[in-house]
């Protein structure tokens, strides 16, 4: 469980990021939605513990370490893409399953510094899962991808997730995405949580959350 | 041409000064070149991955050292080694050691700027990426000396060519002193200023030829670091 | 790749050994002298490196490595030059940093004196003549005029270009001294280019502009080959004489109180007293008799 107490990060004169209370249970699966400086990457690398909150606290009920982070600009390493990948295996991890899935099995001895940028995003994304993460905080993992494998690396972002039983938080800005993989959906603006609830209420458009989901997305 | 085929001459037929010379200057640059890496590297990697008080001074500080005239580096050494200086009784003046010093000094503050550069440029994001990785901090550092390696070998060969066509500091404090401190340069300066420019030409051709040796392996080791 | 590494290290390491060895044919370690007899000194100096401070025109000659070899294989010495600027070679010796110099500058050498450096008087042992070169068609006619200073004066008239050295050495202050005796000032005329450099650059800049310029004999004989466009238009003034002198640093000067500064004073007093010898006298005036056919360095007679 991740639990967030009265945190606040302030990081120019006019954004302060502010979030009173926020429990995520482990295994739920968050999609972060908001418009750009909303404060989403700021929330990912609060928990990711590379800034730390100005006042509050922040719980992620987790041994330090056990969180895989993954900046919004990833950086691939020198060397093929199969050895960028190994580098990001802890623990036991299938190698060439992972290249086959992420669509890399034919660049597995390409530098991967050749790689094109939607290349890339997925060999970073096939270094995070290697990684056996128990919370894996993903900043954008699908903004390169064509709609059609971006769909594809949800639904496989998804099965992992569900098979470890790890807990995600990524966020992303196409809706379609975070309806494939998501349990929950927290919607930031302007630094607050504007919304935060279960994804299924999205299919219920008559309900309170969803006609204020609908209505945040068009201010977008 | 003529030139060209007297500078062969010399090479494959070197007198015992000319042996001498060429020895001394690759130890001399050897050295310099060396100790000046191992300095200026890490320096140069912690203050331009850091996040410190005094980093923009101390980089300024850093760049306005890379434009030091070598005679006011061999200056400087000078005072502070000469008989009467401070570090007299360590009797370095005229000596392979002394030259290296002041070379270390000005080449140093090259090594330090352009690596400071090199990590500075990407260390944030290679940081970033290693650490949401979960690798160990000891790895982090490894990795983005890895990333930098290439660059590295540039300046290290830059450090190189610096050292070894380098003047002003070598001879005032070297002294240029046969058989024992001539390095190419100094002795190509003596020829020129002897008048005989054939010899002088055919040193400095040699000299490129050095340069030369040095480039290549250093360029193939940088293509296969990529 | 790595191959190449190999053989690069190689190369590197052969040349360093090469240069180790070359250096120990030298005598620098007299106690442990070379097998050939001749050179086995008679005895061996307890400080047996001595450092001797010149200027670049002295070394440049080829005077030096011509005299030097026949003291060390004597004595067992090792003499080290240091060749600089005037200036420098003398703030060499200030320093601590050189056992006696071997300078031509008499101003320079008095205020060494007298600011209490010099462990022997001005020890002038041997002179040679300037020169003044210039176009070989001397276009302000000094050829036939009697002294420096009248033929500089004729070249002020004729305007026609100077190169000086202008870096305040032993042959900048002869030159000056000539310019002062003639009454002329030339340092603000169009025609006059202070060059700041050594002789054989001032020489070299001199053959490019096709002007006048002020040289030391051996100099410019020995660079001749390489100066198509001058030729020696005046020798032998009485008021051209290039004196070179000797002088010993003192090992208790003030300026060294309280330093680790070491002179070898019994090295020194051995180079001067070869130096004025009949053996090196009979040297010296055969120099330059081989090459250029004539006698560069005249003994002043004691």
């Amino acid at each position: 469980m991740i639990r967030i107490t009265n945190l606040k990060k302030r990081l120019s004169a006019d954004f302060t990021l502010e979030i009173p209370s926020l429990e995520i249970a482990e295994g739920e699966r968050v999609a972060l939605i908001g418009p750009n400086g909303a404060g989403k990457s700021t929330l990912l690398r609060l928990l990711a513990g590379f800034i730390s909150p100005d006042e509050g606290e922040i719980d992620l009920g987790l041994p330090v370490g056990s969180a895989g982070y993954e900046p919004q600009q990833p950086y691939v390493f020198r060397g093929t893409t199969e050895k960028n990948l190994r580098m990001g295996v802890h623990g036991s991890a299938d190698v060439p399953a992972l290249l086959r899935e992420c669509d890399l099995a034919a660049l597995g001895d390409k530098r991967a510094d050749r790689l094109s940028g939607g290349e890339k995003q997925r060999l970073c994304l096939a270094r995070m899962l290697a990684g056996n993460y128990r919370l894996l905080l993903l900043d954008e993992p699908l903004s390169a991808a064509d709609i059609e494998t971006g769909e594809r690396l949800a639904l496989l972002l998804k099965r992992h997730c569900e098979a470890s039983g790890a807990t995600l938080l990524m966020s992303t800005h196409l809706p379609q995405q975070a309806a494939s993989i998501a349990t929950k959906i927290l919607i930031l603006y302007n630094g607050k949580v504007a919304e935060y609830g279960d994804i299924a209420a999205l299919r219920t458009p008559e309900s309170d959350f969803g006609k204020r989901f609908l209505a945040q997305w068009k201010l977008e | 041409m003529d030139y060209i085929k007297e500078a062969l001459f010399l090479l494959l037929h070197p007198d015992a000064e000319l042996t001498q010379i060429i020895g001394t200057t690759l130890i001399m640059s050897f050295f310099s070149t060396g100790i000046s890496c191992l300095l200026g590297l890490p320096l140069g990697v912690l203050l331009g991955k850091g996040r410190f008080r005094g980093k923009s001074l101390l980089l300024r500080v850093t760049n306005t050292l890379m434009g030091l005239p070598p005679v006011v580096a061999g200056l400087i050494v000078f005072m502070l080694f000469r008989g009467v200086g401070p570090f007299g009784s360590l009797h370095l003046m005229f000596t392979v050691p002394i030259m290296v010093i002041a070379q270390v000094l000005l080449i140093t503050p090259v090594v330090t700027g352009l690596s400071a550069a090199a990590a500075g440029e990407k260390s944030a994001l290679i940081l970033e990426t290693a650490r949401g990785m979960r690798l160990s901090g000891v790895k982090q550092t490894g990795l983005l000396l890895r990333e930098c390696a290439p660059q590295f070998v540039s300046i290290a060969l830059m450090g190189f060519g610096r050292s070894i066509a380098e003047v002003g500091a070598v001879s005032l404090v070297g002294g240029n002193i046969q058989f024992k401190t001539r390095v190419m340069t100094t002795a190509i300066l003596l020829e020129s200023n002897k008048g005989d420019f054939r010899r002088a030409l055919a040193l400095g051709i040699i000299l490129m030829l050095i340069s030369l040796l040095a480039n290549i392996p250093a360029y193939t080791l940088q293509e296969k670091m990529k | 790749m790595k191959k190449l590494l190999a053989l690069l290290m190689a190369l590197a390491i052969i040349l360093s050994l090469a240069a180790c060895s070359g250096s120990k044919n030298e005598p620098t370690d007299p106690a442990a002298p070379s097998v050939t007899d001749a050179a086995v000194p008679a005895k061996t100096p307890e400080n047996p490196v001595i450092r001797l401070a010149t200027t670049t025109s002295v070394n440049d000659s080829g005077l030096l490595p011509y005299l030097l070899p026949a003291f060390e294989a004597k004595t067992g010495y090792k003499v080290e030059v240091a060749s600089a600027g005037t200036g420098v070679a003398i703030g060499y010796a200030k320093s601590g940093d050189a056992d006696l110099l071997l300078v031509h500058s008499k101003k320079q050498e008095e205020a060494f004196i007298d600011e209490g450096f010099a462990s022997t008087e001005r020890l002038s042992f041997m002179y040679n003549y300037f020169v003044i070169v210039g176009p070989a068609d001397d276009p302000a006619g000094i050829k036939d005029l009697a002294t420096a200073a009248d033929c500089f004066k004729a070249i002020a008239e004729a305007g026609t270009g100077f190169a000086s050295r202008g870096d305040n050495s032993g042959t900048h202050n002869k030159e000056t001294s000539i310019w002062e005796s003639a009454e002329i000032d030339p340092t603000a005329e169009s025609w006059y280019n202070s060059l700041g450099k050594g002789m054989g650059d001032t020489l070299t800049a001199a053959n490019e502009m096709k002007v006048y310029a002020l040289t030391d004999k051996a100099t410019f004989l020995s660079m001749k080959d390489s100066l198509p466009n001058l030729a020696i238009l005046k020798e032998e003034a009485d008021d051209m004489k290039n004196t070179y002198s000797l002088l010993g640093v003192k090992a208790d000067a003030e300026a060294f109180a309280g330093t680790n500064v070491a002179i070898n004073t019994e090295g020194a007093n051995a180079l001067i007293e070869w130096m004025l010898s009949d053996e090196a006298a009979a040297l010296i005036a055969d120099y330059g008799k081989e090459q250029y056919g004539e006698q560069l360095f005249f003994l002043i007679e004691k």
